[in-house]
């Protein structure tokens, strides 16, 4: 039922296509319809999951490979994914609506849509995963996906910039989470349990305080930290939302602002019952966390531009949550759920308004002279703007104001030693103020202008569909707010639950307007402190101003980048430089450098030639007379003085080779081999008039010696091997598979091989019986390698057809349709793509 | 010329019914996606040879990427059958009766079905755009026999490009 939610989204990806092509105007109320309708079935199921029983599903995938490993793949729906998939799917609802007015008239909005759903998909299957496997898989799509939907207008310079290093940096991440998680899942195998339970993320919550008692713990956590935090944009690596954030139609944004960076914290919320109990985890999660809160939004306030303003305020918050979730306290865990839901619904409404007023007016300036031209004034958008920054500051009577509560008192009750308590209050004093600012400048510059001379613009009402969504989010803030039958139901179903879930023990707190008089000092206070700052703004940026413009990683992100070229280039110009041959020969040597000495060692003392063993069967006359043809070919290709005598001397091989397979009763090889060995001539012969032509002088003999050897090495290597498999002598109880088959009685001296073609011929039957044992292997023991072996027959034809279709006047005619293209594409600031940051 | 022409005509229908016939008796007996596809493949490259490069892309007129593509496709949908049952992926599951005249059917039959497709698209597809690119590439004498044999096969062409093909190694663009 879960996966069939994932693949509804997934399929209907494509099908948008078709649905945006044949209904142009509505289609985006029809595909609306697919997030909330997966949002609706999710929020149907809310009853059992309160009552503290988690839908779970599993599909099996792999069993007993590698030694005993078991897979499955493994979907739950509790509480805690309850909450992240309603808030991406309702997320994702308004996203398209709102594109679907904005992108009216781009060309390429088909693709948008199709990759928007898909990228639904794979969250709702983050979120949705209930073990490692499942979650890495959906973990490692996301930033696919993310690099398609920003990538969709990918003519522009800086689009595939920003797109490469939003799939770069979270991929990069991810790839660090799996380690972690890894070494997670093995050292609670080495404790004893199943893979089938070791990696199965309910099982990792249960084990509480045993995993950060192992020497694993470490560096598991760290992993899984970097990985949390790489996708979340937090501060070492936030910088590749910013400049995800300023491509120029930054819609495609508003989703992984507010669905993909949470996923880190949802993450980390979920694994926080098992790697929380250490100081070590506090202290991470209070720095990474403190830091990016404060320094993202002393980043935000200096900002002219409302995009990176709001990136770095998504950063900001996320911040928040993190070191929220650091402080040691009975109320973090709902602190961190109230902040998250503050975070969506008010960050979510402000990205969908300033979308509003840009569409309208064009503009993304936060400057004032610029902001009187061209504003949108109309009767709704200022209103919900004020509701939204008021809620994200804080201000009473919003759900911001109960949020900040929450936080106050999980910092002043958190049980922490005294210079992380002081760190985190320390952050939310400095935090808080900052994040006021900030929201102040925005809602006057970018909602409050003043109508001044735009009467044109003033009788505009943004469409019904776009408002939709930021009016419903504003409605949530104001709701949720006022204590009432609202903010109870969300307490007890959404908040409270999750809450428990991530705490990992049952937790009840009510949604109060204050929970201690202290806290309502303290949340007053900086309250006051940021209103007061409002009137000092122009001094503040120009005191963020002096910090370095560089305050982010991301010029080592692009040296790191450029150093994988220049490393990719220095290995592969000697390897590749367009000859085959001498990839060929690079290939053979490391081949024989790596297993040529471990057969050398290990392999020889098992080599029991046939010569020292009685035959068999008798050898017939006919047999050698087949064989003789080899040599032949083999000697007429190393003589030969044109290509197609060396390619009648392969084709002598190839043919002889099919007879042999013919005499010794594999006529399903010998029928492939023959085609094969046909059309690889054909094939040849096709291309000999693309191939520059040589000279056909003889090479020099150095030349020949080193080909000889290569080629001579490499064949006595597989000659030598297949003889150790399949004439060796070799108990099985002596090698690796002692373990496994130790039960089962094995004679002694029985083959190492012998036993799995047996196997085979034993199995291949069924009842019906298809007696090709072949076909049997190919299609049914080995069927997904075959499976694997077309998808790889496929990426060789795509590889061809790249190299061929690659004509010179074909490169003309492209180069032509660049250059007809409108200007205007082109932003002025493409030429330079690491400046974006500067302003 | 002539006579082979006219042979293929009978030829190709023939070989095609043979590679099909391989494709679904090779439960029983000998065959196999691999071996079928590449018979029935290259039927159409010695037709296309034949028939001259003038129109090779007229000796059957369907786009073989999406042959290719659709066979992966078929193969996929149907491995992805046994998940609806909670089976592992590809596994071989045969239909309960089998079906009078065809046999019995089962994930095998489809995954080899499957690789028929790829292995006929994406053989004749390669063919297909060599022998295109040597008819629109080089015009320049070589004196290698084998050139010539190639050029014979791939007949005349009108447009006569002097430029041949250019070294393909771009540098990587950094960034």
């Amino acid at each position: 039922m879960l996966l069939s939610i994932i693949f509804f989204c997934l399929l209907v990806a494509p099908l948008s296509l078709v649905i945006r092509r044949s209904m142009r105007q509505g289609s985006m109320w029809v595909l609306a319809l697919v997030p909330l309708v997966c949002a609706g079935f999710l929020l149907a199921q809310t009853g059992t999951i309160v009552g503290g029983r988690p839908i779970v599903e599993n599909y099996f995938w792999a069993r007993n490979i590698g030694g005993g490993l078991d897979f499955d793949i493994s979907f739950v729906l509790d509480s805690l994914s309850l909450l992240f998939a309603l808030l991406i799917m309702l997320i994702g609802t308004f996203t398209i609506l709102h594109a679907g007015h904005v992108l009216a008239r781009h060309q390429q909005s088909d693709l948008f849509f199709c990759y928007t759903l898909a990228f639904l998909g794979c969250m709702l299957g983050l979120v949705l995963a209930g073990n490692v496997l499942t979650l890495m898989v959906f973990w490692l799509l996301v930033p696919v996906c993310s690099y398609l939907l920003l990538g969709y207008r990918h003519e522009m310079l800086i689009v595939r910039y920003a797109a490469r290093q939003a799939w770069f940096i979270p991929f990069g991440g991810s790839l660090v989470l799996l380690i972690g998680l890894l070494i997670l899942g093995e050292s609670l195998r080495s404790l004893g349990m199943s893979a089938l339970d070791a990696y199965d993320l309910a099982v990792i919550r249960s084990t509480g305080g045993t995993v950060s008692a192992t020497a694993a713990y470490v560096p598991a956590m760290l992993c899984i930290l970097v990985g949390c935090l790489a996708i979340s944009a937090q501060v070492p690596f936030h910088f590749w939302h910013t400049s995800a954030m300023q491509i120029p139609a930054p819609i495609s944004i508003y989703l992984h602002t507010i669905t993909m960076v949470t996923a880190g914290v949802y993450l980390l919320a979920r694994l926080a019952p098992a790697l929380s109990n250490t100081i070590l985890w506090s202290d991470t999660l209070i720095i990474a966390g403190g830091s990016s809160f404060v320094l993202s939004a002393a980043l935000a306030l200096r900002q002219h531009d409302v995009r990176p303003l709001l990136a770095y305020a998504t950063t900001s918050q996320i911040g928040l949550m993190i070191l929220l979730l650091g402080t040691n306290s009975p109320y973090t865990q709902a602190a961190l759920i109230a902040t998250l839901l503050n975070y969506v619904c008010s960050i979510g409404a402000l990205f969908f308004l300033t979308g509003i007023t840009a569409h309208a007016s064009g503009s993304y300036s936060l400057e004032p002279a610029q902001s009187m031209q061209a504003r949108l004034r109309q009767p709704l958008t200022p209103w919900l703007a004020l509701l939204a920054t008021m809620s994200l500051a804080g201000m009473p009577l919003l759900f911001g104001f109960v949020a900040r509560e929450l936080a106050f008192e999980a910092a002043l009750t958190g049980v922490l030693p005294v210079l992380e308590y002081s760190f985190v209050f320390l952050a939310l004093a400095l935090g808080i103020p900052l994040t006021i600012v900030y929201l102040w400048r925005l809602l006057r510059y970018v909602f409050l202008a003043p109508a001044g001379h735009t009467a044109q613009h003033s009788a505009k009402t943004a469409p019904a569909g776009m408002l939709l969504g930021p009016a419903l989010l504003g409605s949530c803030l104001l709701m949720l707010g006022i204590p009432g039958a609202g903010q109870a139901f969300v307490a007890n179903a959404l908040i409270n639950p999750a809450a428990s879930l991530v705490a990992g023990r049952p937790i009840m707190i009510e949604l109060v307007l204050w929970q201690s008089p202290a806290s309502l000092i303290l949340s007053l206070l900086v309250l006051a402190l940021g209103v007061a700052l409002v009137r000092y703004e122009r001094l503040l940026i120009t005191l963020f101003a002096s910090l370095p413009a560089r305050l982010n990683a991301q010029r080592i992100c692009d040296q790191i980048l450029r150093g994988f070229y220049m490393l990719a280039t220095i290995l592969m110009r000697p390897i590749q430089d367009g000859k085959l041959r001498i990839a060929v020969a690079a290939m053979l040597m490391v081949w024989l450098g790596l297993i040529g000495p471990l057969l050398l060692t290990f392999g020889l003392q098992y080599l029991n030639l046939p010569m020292a063993q009685p035959l068999r069967r008798e050898l017939f006359a006919y047999e050698l007379l087949i064989v003789l043809p080899i040599p032949i070919g083999i000697a007429l290709m190393i003589r030969a003085r044109s290509r197609l005598e060396a390619l009648s001397g392969l084709g002598i091989v190839g043919s002889t080779l099919a007879l042999f397979f013919t005499v010794f009763s594999a006529p399903d090889l010998a029928l492939t081999q023959a085609l094969a060995v046909a059309l690889l001539t054909t094939f040849f012969v096709f291309s000999f008039p693309l191939i520059p032509i040589r000279a056909t002088a003889k090479a020099p003999n150095f030349m020949r010696l080193r080909d000889i050897s290569i080629a001579g090495g490499a064949g006595l290597l597989i000659a030598l091997l297949t003889f150790v498999t399949l004439v060796s002598n070799i108990p099985i109880d002596s090698i690796f598979l002692a373990n496994e088959l130790a039960n089962e009685d094995i004679p002694a001296s029985s083959q190492l091989f012998d036993r799995v073609s047996s196997f085979y011929i034993d199995n291949s039957g069924g009842q019906e019986g298809p007696t090709n044992v072949v076909q049997m292997i190919l299609l049914n023991f080995r069927s997904l390698d075959t499976f694997v072996v077309l998808v790889m027959w496929f990426i060789a034809l795509l590889g061809i057809v790249g190299l061929l279709r690659k004509r010179p006047e074909q490169h003309k005619r492209s180069r032509q349709q660049i250059a007809r293209q409108p200007a205007h594409t082109v932003p002025a600031e493409a030429a330079e793509p690491a400046e974006i940051e500067v302003r | 010329m002539l006579v082979l022409r006219t042979l293929m005509r009978v030829l190709l229908p023939l070989l095609m019914v043979l590679s099909l016939y391989l494709l679904l008796g090779s439960f029983e007996g000998v065959g196999g996606g691999f071996g079928s596809g590449l018979l029935a493949a290259g039927a159409i490259i010695l037709h296309m040879m034949i028939s001259g490069s003038a129109r090779p892309r007229q000796t059957l007129t369907l786009s073989y990427i999406v042959l290719a593509a659709s066979g992966i496709l078929f193969a996929m949908v149907w491995g992805s059958v046994n998940l609806l049952v909670n089976q592992p992926f590809l596994s071989a599951r045969w239909f309960d009766n089998p079906i009078p005249g065809i046999g019995s059917l089962g994930i095998p039959v489809f995954l080899n079905i499957g690789a028929y497709m790829v292995v006929v698209g994406v053989t004749t597809q390669i063919a297909l755009l060599l022998l295109e690119e040597a008819a629109a590439g080089s015009s320049q004498p070589s004196p290698d026999g084998a050139d010539q044999l190639a050029r014979s096969t791939t007949a005349h062409n009108g447009q006569g490009h002097l430029s041949r093909p250019r070294p393909r190694n771009q540098k990587g663009r950094v960034l």
